[in-house]
């Protein structure tokens, strides 16, 4: 199966379990090709009843709209307990059980050659960041507990600073990555504007004219390289999903 | 020419691999195909002039970077004071499952970005525009050109661009430039439909500021004024948007060189007819968005022209265009619209009103004699909103000059005018035009949106129509919006008749009301638009009634005429006229041209000759225009190949 496929079939299957979702917990009929708002909700969808749900639009206007109704609709922070045993054998990750870890669903969005768009979730103790992949973490859902867990707000905010000063390690490799990419891309926009002036000067004899153009294209590299130098590559993390879990033995 | 008929000349052929034609021996590129025949040639050529890169970027590719840049949005407030809570505030965890599914569905797609401008903005797109957004920035690294055929609404794809960059803090200095007819549409769009804020004429200044951050909105025309370019070129932009783009062809030309010298590290074209007269123009437009994405116009020429007017590789020029240009058809679209019947309805005025109007008329003759040149513009102005608001109703012409805020000249030297005017108009109560709006209300038991300008037309059509025994809703500027929505939804689901005025419910929509009235006609046949638009917009599954009621032998009745059968404005595109008016030769915005034409004028005569040459100006630029769409359908448009 193809990354495409493979990407519509998961969506397909998340698609289902939130149309399954928004049904029972509000009232939002979502078929095939259509969704019925109840009246309650209709102001998160321009006081729509009815939504036509364009097919091959992942990022449609109709999902864009649930998304942010189920944002602002549910909280951001949840108190959650697992069997300790369960997920890190799953994980194969280093759980020390009746400790309070907190874990972080991030969205990383990187401007580099382009916007990209990618998840990251991390799960924290102590002074450790490990990274989970949050498929798994799903797969756990069923054996949550509604749990009672406290932190200081010196522990919240040292562990909020633990995640953030740890992303660029974290992301080191995908950070490589879209550097590469913009010098690639900045090399080719070069190539294309040397090659634009090098013909252009080649014709002009004039002094000022040339000075201008020279200048012209001086003007050009430098906003490429204000766009596409690697080290102007901007990222944003943003937590959408916080969890503190305590492992039962 | 057709070089088969060199077999008459003492020359060798050889036969091109790519076409099979045939070409002389030493030929290095094919003739009729410009296959590369020679391929050492072409290498050793391309060798010694190999384009040499600085250093720096030469090193980059082994270099370890700097690091990124990275902001860490801090979770809201309120999540702390729960996380933080002694008291163990219960928290229900069946939401994570709905949470956690959002979260994976939106983040499925690794390597691109879910438009989150989609849940920030009052109108929904259709799938064409969302794809249009997405692929500019997604695939095109944010800087394109939009071509869809008119009408499609490239604004609304620009908007949710711009949306989208603000939302996601890559764009803060943005920069539109459109033609002067189109600013007042631009400032409505991205008001009402994504909620921006813009910064225009008044604001030039603030530009300046070190740490200038918004929305700058203003017609290229006085962008590339030499009094103001200057800042605009000093300026390192982070999004130029130009619309109607077309006005960039020609290289040679000051708004060409402007637009092309401004620093911006994303750049968005706008424009129905990427191609006019000559390929050229086609490599001028694309050379602003990506700066030698063709290398050269001589390898454009070579590669990619036969003549001025004929692509010599379709194909392979489309190929090119699509990596920075998104263009869609009408046919592609599948937006179909019910047919319009449009009706205009003459009233003869009764003597009083006629007296009324002429004497308006007269007053602001002489106002304009009066002016003097420092505040000719202002005075235009107030003078043009006087002569429609006397086409309107003679309370709106009175709220104004009650007002006195007429020029303090003008009321000392023509008082004695004013006062006639104003005693007459005190004596006006029921008018011919509101007689005719009861006659058209009447004629069907359905909902009826009535548009007027000013809101003293709506308070007495209100009474009137009420008086008739229909139930009234209104719609103004004046009520707060939960009043607006109220009014909108009642009747939405009662019927009735809508008052509205200018800023009549963007968003909701009301496709289930087929008639509409113009008590009132506006100067700008975009705002016409606009008010037809409400009702005749995707859904709308019946046929729509537009009725437009204008004065006899008034210089309404020959604005009507002239927009409504001679331009046919109604049978127009939503969105074509736009087009058209960018074509005209005198950047002046419509509406001040016609007021011009009005108040310069000495009698109703000359008011229709010269109203009858500005709309030959707009059907010449029509023509123009139907020309361009062709030529760039012909290009762009080709069927694909199997």
């Amino acid at each position: 199966m193809s990354d495409k496929q493979n990407i519509i079939e998961k969506q397909n299957y998340y698609k289902n379990l939130l149309n399954q979702y928004c049904q029972t917990q509000y009232g939002i009929e979502i078929n095939n090709d259509s969704a019925k708002i109840p009246p309650d909700h209709q102001k998160w969808f321009l006081y729509e009843e009815k939504i036509k749900i364009h097919k091959g639009i992942s990022h449609g206007f109709f999902w864009q709209r649930l998304s942010s109704f189920i944002k602002r609709n549910s909280p951001v922070y949840y108190r959650i307990s697992l069997p300790a045993k369960l997920f890190s054998e799953e994980t194969k990750l280093q759980i020390k059980p009746d400790i309070d870890y907190l874990v972080f669903f991030l969205r990383i969005q990187y401007e580099s050659h382009d916007l990209i768009e990618e998840p990251l979730a991390v799960i924290t103790e102590g002074k450790e960041v490990q990274v989970l992949d949050p498929d798994q973490f799903f797969k756990f859902l069923g054996a949550t507990e509604p749990a009672k867990i406290y932190f200081s707000k010196e522990d919240y905010q040292q562990r909020l600073a633990i995640v953030k000063n740890s992303l660029k390690d974290i992301l080191a490799d995908s950070i490589k990555e879209k550097q590469q990419q913009m010098v690639q891309t900045l090399t080719e926009e070069f190539r294309m504007i040397r090659e634009y002036y090098s013909h252009l000067l080649s014709k002009v004899k004039k002094t000022e004219d040339r000075e201008h153009y020279i200048e012209e294209q001086k003007r050009l590299e430098s906003e490429k390289i204000r766009k596409l130098h690697p080290s102007s590559l901007k990222l944003i993390a943003t937590p959408e999903i916080i969890i503190s879990v305590k492992f039962d033995s | 020419m057709d070089f088969s008929d060199f077999s008459s000349y003492n020359i060798d052929f050889n036969k091109c691999k790519q076409c099979g034609k045939k070409v002389p021996v030493n030929s290095v590129f094919c003739i009729h195909c410009g296959q590369v025949l020679k391929e050492e040639v072409v290498k050793k050529k391309k060798q010694s002039k190999r384009i040499k890169l600085p250093e720096v970027l030469l090193q980059m590719e082994e270099d370890n970077f700097e690091e990124p840049e990275l902001v860490f949005e801090e979770p809201e407030p309120e999540i702390k004071k729960v996380i933080l809570h002694k008291r163990q505030k219960f928290i229900p965890i069946e939401p994570l499952t709905g949470r956690m599914l959002d979260y994976f569905l939106m983040m499925q797609e690794t390597g691109s970005v879910g438009l989150q401008s989609l849940a920030h903005i009052d109108v929904e797109p259709r799938p064409y525009q969302i794809e249009a957004a997405r692929s500019i920035i997604e695939s095109q690294g944010g800087s394109g050109i939009l071509a869809d055929e008119v009408g499609l609404g490239k604004t609304i794809e620009a908007g949710i661009i711009i949306k989208e960059m603000i939302l996601r803090k890559a764009a803060r200095k943005i920069l539109i430039l459109v033609p002067s007819s189109l600013l007042y549409q631009w400032e409505v769009e991205l008001r009402e439909k994504f909620n921006l804020e813009i910064m225009g004429d008044n604001d030039i200044d603030k530009i300046e500021d070190e740490f200038f951050s918004g929305i700058m909105l203003l017609s290229l025309h006085k962008a590339k004024s030499k009094k103001v370019q200057g800042i605009f070129l000093k300026k390192s932009w982070d999004m130029l948007l130009v619309d109607e783009a077309h006005s960039l062809k020609n290289h040679l030309t000051q708004a060409h060189k402007f637009v092309f010298g401004l620093k911006r590290k994303y750049t968005i074209l706008l424009t129905a007819t990427p191609i006019q007269n000559d390929l050229r123009e086609l490599y001028n437009l694309i050379n602003i968005v990506r700066p030698g994405y063709f290398k050269s116009i001589r390898f454009f020429r070579r590669k990619y022209m036969s003549d001025r007017f004929t692509p010599r590789n379709p194909r392979e020029l489309r190929r090119m265009c699509s990596r920075v240009m998104v263009r869609h058809r009408r046919a592609d679209t599948l937006i179909k619209l019910p047919p319009r019947e449009v009706k205009t309805i003459f009233v003869q005025p009764s003597k009083i009103e006629e007296e009324f109007y002429n004497l308006t008329l007269e007053l602001a003759r002489k106002a304009v004699a009066i002016a003097n040149r420092e505040s000719a513009d202002h005075i235009m102005l107030l003078l043009s909103i006087l002569l429609k608001e006397s086409t309107s109703s003679p309370q709106a012409l009175l709220a104004t000059l009650e007002a006195a805020i007429l020029p303090k000249v003008l009321r000392e030297k023509e008082g004695e005018l004013l006062k006639r005017v104003l005693k007459l108009g005190k004596n006006l109560g029921k008018t011919a035009k509101m007689e005719g709006l009861l006659k058209v209300i009447n004629e069907e038991d359905s909902p009826i949106i009535v548009y007027s300008e000013y809101l003293r037309t709506q308070e007495i059509l209100t009474k009137i129509i009420e008086e008739d025994g229909h139930q009234v809703y209104r719609y103004a500027g004046n009520l707060r919006l939960e009043e607006k929505e109220r009014s909108l939804r009642n009747f939405r689901e009662k019927g009735g008749v809508l008052l509205s005025t200018e800023v009549g419910g963007q968003g909701l929509n009301l496709q289930h009301c087929q008639r509409m009235v113009n008590f009132d006609l506006p100067w700008n046949p975009m705002r016409i638009e606009q008010r037809i638009g409400r009702i005749h917009r995707f859904g709308q599954q019946k046929k729509v009634k537009i009725t437009t009621i204008a004065g006899k032998n008034t210089f309404e009745e020959y604005l009507v005429k002239i927009l409504i059968s001679k331009i046919k404005l109604f049978k127009m595109v939503i969105g074509e006229i736009d087009s058209i008016l960018a074509y005209l030769k005198n950047p002046l915005p419509l509406e001040k041209r016609i007021s011009q034409i009005i108040l310069e004028s000495n009698d109703s005569n000359l008011i229709q000759k010269r109203l009858d040459n500005l709309a030959d100006e707009i059907l010449e630029a029509r023509q123009q225009f139907n020309q361009d769409r062709d030529s760039s359908a012909k290009l762009l448009d080709l069927p694909a190949e199997k």
